[in-house]
């Protein structure tokens, strides 16, 4: 028969991959993505610093900071009082929610990575929760053991504690199943939840009025001193996290396929459940609790670039910036003068958004089983 | 030096007793089988050579260093392992995770273009180079083991453990890697492999360990090892040993029903 004489066709090498157009528009693809990225994001902080009650021109925003960031002149003419609002109103805040936006953004993909889990996000595990338990106690105890760091400090930790025991509970066999870790995250925000009801039962009126910000969510009560308490800590743990992202690809495979690819996993996972958590920690610190955005952005990066965490991470960090000062264009102006919360735009946007990814991931397991 | 030493080697998970008293050496350029039935231990002593247990008795010696006091680094220069089967939780194509494999060796330091050569070489050997770009959550079991076989042949270690390497594998794809493995062993690695087939052991391993209830039953050649008796034994199953073309076979005696 001829089919015992072909047993070597089949397998014999072609040219090499990666030549070719394909070859370089694959190669291309991640780049690119990364800097519609950045350009998009760029443009909406130009956007977000020029709208408001008193409006800029985006060129004057543009002449604005390039006068104080680089000295250089662009022959724009601004007025003073323009300057004035930009420092003083819009850029804390535009700042405030860009770090927040990329801390949780990149903490969302560095999460989905440790736990092998598409749906892992602060929220969802529970570290934002755990995050403002922290705060509200240093809050109500009138606690400044570190100065303006105190807040960022505890919610940290809060974040730390959450993160780790829901890792320690959901994990089974080196990975997370959805349900389990839904389920666990569920639980662990009940009770940070109740904790934080009861301290809000016990505080007094100025101490509530600072409490109910956690909840809502919003960068609206910017300041320097906030911008500067969390900078610090949320731009470590953006730095520090994508250095971890070729572990993070092979983890991928599995925990036990990752050690015998010479991964060092348990340090891997410590050392990002700790990145993560400072990440959460700081932005729940800046901006109090924000749903999905470490849920959504990862996704999207992932779908326009690919599973690779070398620019799923740095993708994650600029995407959650942009997304994050868009949402909370939106929430000054949909329905100015009032503000609606941040939260409650995000919210809006994302819950939706974790329906479509639950049901998404449950068709491709087909069940919960 | 033997590559690979094991001293008399026990694991215990609780109270039960998965392998005992377990020894033997082997060393590079070896192609060494491991049989047996189910639930004998076969697997459990492939993760205790691979450093994936904690031993509860005895030791493995991996190039002269107990196996779990080398760091993951050095390890997976030393030996690489295609696990039974794996849940990959993202998307990335057969060439990425292909390429995964050179993640500790030192070809890294070698040129884009050495490394893409060395990918595409062992996608080509396994015949997986159509599914490069695919991701490989997609393809099937089968194809999915050869990536993963893949994987391994480009980590390069010295030592090739293989837990079922053609378990979900067709007939042609089952001797294609029983003979990539074997092509392994002479240049000069050391391969261990669990295999079910004992045909396949037969034709294809240098050496047979034959385990039983966690034990090492039997050792050798598989001439030696592979007697119509001791595989019966050992299996609880009548088998027949026929010689055909000059090639040794197990062929099973079915199950007749018993008459009433």
């Amino acid at each position: 028969m001829s089919d015992s004489t072909e047993i070597l066709p089949r397998g014999a090498p072609r040219a090499l991959p990666a030549a070719g157009l394909r070859g370089i528009a694959r190669r291309l693809r991640a780049p690119g993505v990364l800097t519609v990225m950045a350009l998009v994001t760029v443009a909406v902080t130009i956007v977000s610093i020029a709208v408001g009650a008193f409006s800029i021109p985006p060129t004057h925003v543009v002449a604005i900071l390039a006068d104080r960031a680089l000295g250089t002149d662009l022959g724009v003419a601004f007025t003073e009082q323009e300057q004035s609002v930009v420092f003083s109103v819009r850029l804390p805040r535009v700042v405030l929610g860009a770090l927040v936006g990329a801390g949780l953004g990149v903490a969302g993909a560095a999460l989905q990575g440790v736990f092998r889990n598409p749906l892992a996000d602060a929220t969802i595990v529970g570290a934002s929760s755990g995050a403002s338990l922290g705060a509200t106690l240093t809050i109500v105890a009138g606690l400044g053991f570190m100065g303006t760091l105190t807040i960022p400090v505890a919610a940290f930790l809060g974040a730390l504690v959450v993160t780790a025991a829901v890792y320690a509970f959901a994990r089974r066999r080196g990975r997370t199943e959805v349900v389990t870790l839904v389920l666990t995250g569920l639980a662990f925000t009940a009770i940070c939840e109740a904790c934080v009801g009861l301290i809000t039962s016990m505080a007094n009126d100025a101490e509530l009025r600072d409490l109910t910000f956690w909840r809502l969510g919003s960068v609206g009560s910017a300041t320097w001193p906030t911008v500067t308490s969390i900078a610090p800590i949320v731009l470590l743990a953006i730095v520090l996290i994508p250095l971890l992202a070729r572990s993070l690809n092979i983890m991928a495979l599995g925990e036990r396929e990752a050690t015998h690819l010479g991964v060092h996993t348990e340090r891997v996972r410590v050392v990002l459940i700790a990145l993560s958590a400072m990440a959460i920690g700081a932005s729940v610190a800046g901006a109090g609790m924000i749903a999905f955005v470490g849920l959504l952005v990862p996704h999207l990066v992932r779908l326009a670039a690919g599973p690779d965490h070398r620019v799923v991470l740095p993708g994650s960090a600029i995407g959650g910036a942009g997304l994050l000062m868009a949402a909370d264009l939106v929430a000054r102006t949909v329905a100015a003068p009032v503000e609606i919360p941040l939260g409650v735009v995000m919210g809006i946007v994302g819950g939706p958004f974790f329906l479509f990814l639950l049901h998404q991931t449950r068709r491709r397991q087909g069940g919960w089983a | 030096m033997t590559l690979l030493g094991v001293r008399s080697l026990g694991v215990r998970i609780g109270s039960a007793t998965l392998v005992a008293d377990v020894s033997f050496t082997a060393d590079e350029g070896e192609m060494v089988a491991i049989v047996g039935p189910n639930g004998a231990g076969k697997s459990t002593l492939l993760s205790a050579l691979a450093g994936d247990i904690h031993p509860s008795g005895g030791e493995v010696v991996l190039a002269g260093t107990p196996v779990r006091r080398w760091r993951p680094r050095d390890l997976a220069r030393l030996r690489s392992v295609l696990p039974q089967e794996t849940i990959i939780s993202f998307p990335f194509t057969v060439r990425d995770v292909v390429a995964m494999g050179l993640a500790s060796t030192s070809a890294r330091r070698e040129g884009a273009d050495t490394l893409a050569s060395l990918v595409a070489t062992a996608m080509a050997d396994t015949e997986v180079s159509h599914l490069a770009d695919r991701p490989v959550t997609d393809v099937s079991t089968g194809e999915r083991a050869r990536v993963t076989f893949a994987r391994v042949l480009v980590q390069r270690a010295r030592a090739i453990l293989l837990d079922e390497p053609t378990a979900a594998l067709d007939i042609r794809h089952q001797h294609l890697v029983m003979s990539l493995a074997r092509r392994q062993a002479a240049a000069g690695r050391l391969v261990i492999a669990v295999v079910h087939d004992l045909q396949l052991a037969a034709a294809y391993a240098d050496r047979v360990l034959l385990m039983r209830d966690g034990r090492l039953e039997a050792q050798g050649t598989p001439d030696e090892v592979l007697t119509a008796d001791r595989v019966a034994a050992a299996f609880g199953h009548p088998v027949s040993r026929v010689r055909h073309a000059g090639r040794v076979l197990m062929v099973p005696d079915p199950m007749v029903p018993a008459a009433p």
